[in-house]
């Protein structure tokens, strides 16, 4: 059994690192091959779903896919840009920070597909090239989306597992991420201020959009703002609630869905299903190597190696998610990393410091190269339709740095506040 | 197309095999680029020399990028005119081919020759202008 499960496992994870193969269907095999092979019985596997994180996905996916028909996102996004004053630069840092406070609350990718195409149409009338913008974009929503407990599927990961609160992470992490953004915007300024230049006959191309026309539907548009208003304060208080993430999620989505009265058919097709499905498989390829001890070894490793030492394990993880998080999808890192963490706990260490070290290691590193996050990826596959080329080297080249710099920060307080 | 005058192509392969349809609706969908399909609402904000820029863009774009697949959707002399009645109204192809024993391009049917056909059947005759 031991053997069986290691070697689906690692079969599993080096199909969905090759991208030969779709990793949903690799998940699904994987998760479906334990089963048949006798490793875990049908009813563990299922019981390893952490339905928890699976419904926070569903009722987030709901709340966007209809908020998003209403033209909020474009609207604040214009918005910006007029604030902006149609100057290039201050246009990239204020879309930047749009970006962030956004992916805080929606997925990255999600908020990268928003804020792509208003992008083209700002650059199309400034006649600059949108990629300096979309690369910052890219990357402060992976660094706005570690903020929170919903921001980035890590997080979602760790907050189920872990049992902590939305609260927790906002204390915990925002006050981080607030001193990473303005470095990194500064960093991004540097690097890309000379590239931003356009005239001031081209600036009033944006002070002469009518932003109100951007609002499709203003009915629609009250109702999910409510919605949305409803749904996060809900997060506040889940904690003293005493109900999960996904309770919440999943009620403002059927709330969202009563008051508005749409049809169910057309949001439900759009839910990512693979991406659900995919989450359920990697939880039961993880249990595999659970249930025959394989962890337990890992973090005995591990405790060796750092000689029970907290600041070591505690530095060895953010540093090690971090470089891991940047060549593979942190999404099936992290699902393996959490019952390590509780492995490790379970041998006296405290647990606190280590969730955190993992989620920011985890979020940072996905800035590392082009293939480090799925919002780089889709970012990038935008661009190129649209008719631009954003390649490997060229984000590899700001991405880097910007990593390595948010992960000092992360390193100096995760070291002043927890050890 | 608008040296023919015409609004659809049949694209062919090197045997003379029809593989695909192209037709002005094609050529459009092609041009603009997908941000743009993804959020149309957003194209009232564009400038005026967007519209240039796609269709130089567009330019680089090979036949078989724009057009779309037959799949095998094609007709034989022989077969019944319903047939290709039942093609064109399901694939919204502005014109079926018509293919040889050998799958060889011979011809076509297009929307008009199903829409004379319907006529003749019920006596409604074209020179009512």
């Amino acid at each position: 059994m031991f053997s069986v499960a290691i070697a689906v496992f690692i079969a599993s994870y080096t199909a969905i690192v090759s991208e030969r193969i779709h990793r949903t269907t690799v998940a699904l095999a994987g998760a479906v091959l334990l089963v048949v092979l006798g490793v875990l019985h049908q009813e563990e596997a299922f019981s390893a779903i952490d339905f928890n994180t699976i419904g926070l996905l569903i009722g987030m996916m709901i709340i966007v896919l209809i908020t998003s028909k209403t033209g909020l996102f474009q609207y604040v996004a214009i918005r910006a840009a007029k604030l902006a004053k149609g100057e290039p630069v201050r246009i990239m840092l204020y879309l930047a920070v749009v970006t962030a406070v956004f992916s805080a609350l929606l997925d990255n990718v999600t908020t990268i597909m928003l804020i792509a195409p208003v992008t083209f149409v700002i650059a199309d009338n400034l006649k600059i090239n949108p990629i300096p913008i979309l690369i910052t974009e890219i990357i402060l929503s992976n660094i706005g989306g570690s903020a929170t407990l919903i921001g980035d599927p890590p997080n979602i990961l760790i907050g189920s597992a872990a049992g902590l609160s939305f609260m927790d992470f906002l204390v915990n992490l925002a006050p981080v991420i607030v001193i990473i953004v303005p470095v990194v915007l500064y960093i991004m300024y540097r690097v890309y201020r000379k590239q931003l230049k356009t005239t001031d006959e081209l600036k009033v191309n944006i002070m002469k959009i009518d932003v109100a026309s951007t609002i499709k539907d203003v009915k629609l548009l009250k109702k999910s703002l409510f919605v949305l208003a409803v749904t996060i304060i809900g997060f506040l208080l889940h904690g003293a609630l005493h109900l999960e993430p996904a309770t919440i999620a999943l009620f403002g989505a059927a709330l969202l869905l009563v008051i508005t009265d749409t049809h169910p058919e057309e949001i439900l097709r759009g839910v990512e299903w693979t991406t659900i499905i995919f989450f359920a498989g990697l939880f039961i390829l993880v249990a595999g190597i659970e249930k025959v001890g394989v962890l337990e070894m890992l973090s005995d490793w591990v405790l060796r190696l750092t000689e029970g030492s907290m600041p070591a394990t505690t530095m060895a993880m953010l540093w090690g998610s971090g470089i891991f998080s940047s060549f593979i999808d942190n999404i099936p890192f992290v699902a393996t990393m959490i019952p390590l963490v509780h492995e490790l706990g379970n041998s006296g260490l405290d647990t606190q410091p280590l969730w955190w070290a993992l989620a920011l290691g985890a979020d940072m590193g996905g800035n590392g190269t082009l293939i480090g996050a799925s919002a780089n990826l889709v970012g990038a596959g935008l661009a190129e339709k649209a008719g631009y080329k954003l390649s490997f080297k060229q984000f590899f080249g700001v991405g880097f740095a910007v990593m390595i710099v948010s992960m000092l920060i992360s390193t100096v307080y995760i070291w002043l506040r927890y050890l | 197309m608008v040296s023919k005058k015409t609004n659809g192509l049949i694209v062919v392969d090197e045997n003379n095999r029809p593989v695909g349809t192209i037709d002005s609706f094609n050529l459009i969908k092609a041009m603009v680029p997908s941000y743009l399909h993804a959020d149309p609402g957003l194209a009232k904000f564009e400038p005026e020399d967007v519209f240039y820029k796609a269709v130089s863009q567009s330019l680089n774009k090979t036949v078989s990028d724009m057009m779309e697949e037959l799949h095998g959707v094609v007709v034989h002399e022989d077969d019944p005119m319903i047939m290709a009645a039942t093609l064109a109204s399901k694939h919204n192809f502005r014109y079926v081919p018509v293919v040889s024993e050998s799958g060889e391009l011979e011809g076509l049917v297009s929307r008009t020759d199903i829409k004379r056909a319907m006529a003749e059947l019920l006596n409604i005759s074209d020179n009512v202008k």
